[in-house]
């Protein structure tokens, strides 16, 4: 019986093409929009390495500072994070970074190789996957010692197919000793980078003092919490710290900043930075972010949701006569929910098919145009597991319901043909 | 009267009504559709039913073929009461025991001939595929339409399609056979040539046939007439 039900249902499609081209574009179109919102979102519920433990992680990125005469939107100094920031309650690691490019010369080709200058804790707070050797430590970065991380990329192209560890790598005048190396993560992600070594190594008088006052800083941190329950608690002490900051010059009179989720820090790149804005770091990002994809979510949605209701039911009313058929000739009324049940159910994973690609797509252009800087999406087995679910679920609810009325319509009227006759 | 006819006249009922009624309720009106109807047709009895448009006459085919439900009364197929049935059990007795044509053919168009002729067998336990379109085949056959097996409906005649219809309502080998005005809508020659059929199978095969018709014509040709006339059993 499934067998033929699905026979039918694909000699329906293809006998009705025009029908089966508008359900199609209003399912895949549905299911497109509810597949990149739910991507966005597993990637920030399922994070994948190294922002495993994001769920207790907040960063301290760009501040606002305001003097009479300007407003200036940076990142701080390392001193506004070593002094202001590492000593919040409810702070359980604690990491700073700045980044910095270098040209070299690997096997004779001029590369630009991307620093990430960071503490030993960073490792600790971001599992990235070695592939040999291990992270610097918070005691090398301490002393600083000339050691560095390399990622697989950058071992490629200085020493090829060979192990990496104890060879050197020089970036501007300075030579160091490779400890690790770490599997590629994807460019787009604030933590990537080509080269990692201890940012003691750099770090000038005027960087452990300063706030923002003193020429541009390019420093962010990022804090690990205990628990991610404590985060709005150590929030709520990040905006209480603030008034206490000491500038060196007088110029700027009081900063605006947030100790931010990574999705707080990608609401607040997706929208913008103003210099005029008075509620800069105080606002929350993340919540309008997610009430504005809702809001596109249920546009996008809404209109094709309801136009494949419709589209069913005039196709199942347009069929009464066959219902009617069918049922003279023995058909249940069970038999006949389960025939449109099924066909429904093979367009909408049609559709759904369709879909999934539709949003990988639109994902592959959300994360190449940076809407989102620090993450990467993908229609990944989990997603696409949801996808199967939402289509068999949107299948049935667009379906179900005109099918039974349809089905438990008496035969006479049926022949006659259908609800109105 | 054939001797055959004869004979057939002499084994047991097929159909039995006995006081049907049939009575249409709204709000505020009620239509006595059917009423005091009490019939017998014979095993292998070709019948017609006649009577002016509005009397009654598809309403009591229509009950004949436990298609809609009387309102009062019995009614007994091959001695069983069908009346007190559930839904599931009355779809199985039209599935085992009767056939359907309809005047406006009622083919499904997105399906071939032999996929619409397949329909009735669909429902029934125990068939596989092959022999389902075994069995299509030969109901197809037995109208003359094997070269059209493939076609939609919509390529064929009207004829044709009331010879579909009836290979429909014959694959499932159905002692009892309700036709709607089967000739309804198609002109004289193609009138025959369906009338033929019915006659063929009730004939050869025994069918047993009750035919709603509005054409003198042919209920002549029929072993005998029920004339209905404002619900009631005239003749």
């Amino acid at each position: 019986m499934l067998r033929n039900y699905l026979l039918l249902a694909w000699k329906v499609l293809l006998r009705r093409k025009f029908f089966t081209f508008i359900s199609l574009v209003g399912i895949s179109l549905t299911l497109a929009t509810m597949l990149v919102v739910t991507a966005i979102i597993d990637y920030h519920a399922n994070p994948p390495r190294p922002y495993t433990k994001q769920a207790r992680m907040l960063f301290v990125k760009s501040v606002m500072g305001k003097s009479k005469d300007f407003t200036t939107i940076n990142e701080p100094h390392y001193g506004f994070h070593d002094k202001y920031v590492r000593p919040l309650p409810g702070v359980e690691k604690f990491s700073i970074q700045t980044e910095s490019t270098f040209i070299t010369y690997p096997n004779g080709q001029k590369t630009t190789l991307t620093a990430k200058i960071v503490d030993g804790v960073f490792w600790e707070i971001f599992d990235f996957e070695f592939l040999e050797g291990a992270p610097f430590t918070e005691d090398d970065n301490q002393q600083r010692r000339m050691v560095a991380v390399v990622s697989e990329k950058t071992r490629q192209r200085y020493f090829g197919d060979a192990s990496a560890l104890g060879k050197s790598i020089t970036l501007g005048s300075k030579t160091y000793r490779i400890v690790g190396v770490a599997r590629d993560v994807a460019s787009s992600l604030s933590v990537s980078g080509d080269v990692w070594y201890p940012v003691s190594i750099d770090l000038t008088p005027k960087d452990r003092t300063g706030v923002l006052d003193e020429g541009a800083g390019g420093f962010t941190s990022v804090i690990l919490a205990n628990n991610a329950s404590d985060l709005p608690s150590i929030q709520a002490a990040f905006q209480a710290m603030l008034p206490t900051v000491k500038f060196a010059s007088s110029n700027i009179e009081y900063m605006q900043a947030a100790a931010e989720t990574n999705f707080g820090v990608q609401a607040q790149m997706f929208f913008g930075f103003d210099s005029e804005d008075k509620d800069y770091g105080k606002r929350d990002n993340a919540t309008r972010l997610i009430a504005l994809l809702m809001a596109l979510t249920l546009g996008f949605m809404a209109l094709p949701a309801i136009n494949l209701v419709n589209v069913n039911v005039s196709r199942i009313l347009e069929r009464a006569s066959e219902i009617g058929v069918r049922k003279a000739f023995g058909a249940s009324s069970t038999a006949l929910v389960g025939q449109f049940i099924v066909e429904n159910l093979v367009l909408t994973i049609i559709g759904g098919a369709i879909g999934v690609l539709l949003a990988e797509a639109v994902l592959l252009w959300i994360t190449s145009a940076g809407i989102f800087p620090n993450a990467v999406f993908h229609v990944n087995a989990r997603v696409a597991v949801y996808a199967l679910g939402m289509s068999a679920v949107f299948g049935l609810l667009s379906g179900v319901l005109p099918a039974w009325k349809m089905a438990r319509l008496p035969i006479v009227q049926s022949l006659k043909g259908g609800i109105n006759a | 009267m054939t001797l055959q006819h004869a004979q057939t006249l002499t084994k047991a009922a097929v159909l039995e009504l006995a006081g049907i009624e049939k009575i249409y309720r709204t709000d505020s009106l009620e239509t006595v559709a059917l009423a005091n109807i009490n019939i017998s047709i014979q095993q292998g009895e070709f019948v017609s039913i006649m009577g002016p448009s509005g009397s009654g006459k598809s309403t009591l085919l229509n009950v004949l073929g436990l298609l809609d439900a009387p309102s009062k009364g019995v009614m007994r197929l091959h001695g069983m009461d069908v009346t007190k049935l559930k839904e599931n059990a009355i779809a199985q007795v039209r599935n085992q025991e009767i056939g359907f044509i309809f005047q406006s053919f009622h083919l499904v168009n997105d399906l071939r001939v032999l996929d619409n002729v397949e329909i009735p067998l669909l429902y029934r336990k125990g068939l596989s595929g092959s022999e389902r379109k075994q069995l299509a085949l030969e109901a197809v056959q037995q109208v003359g339409l094997s070269s059209r097996t493939k076609h939609f409906p919509s390529q064929l005649s009207g004829g044709q399609q009331q010879r579909v219809a009836i290979a429909r309502a014959i694959v499932g080998k159905p002692k009892l056979l309700l036709a709607d005005e089967p000739t309804g809508n198609l002109d004289s020659a193609m009138g025959d040539e369906i009338m033929n059929i019915l006659h063929t199978l009730n004939r050869e095969h025994g069918t047993t046939i009750a035919m709603v018709t509005h054409d003198e014509r042919l209920a002549a040709q029929t072993d005998r007439t029920i004339r209905i006339f404002d619900g009631q059993q005239v003749a």
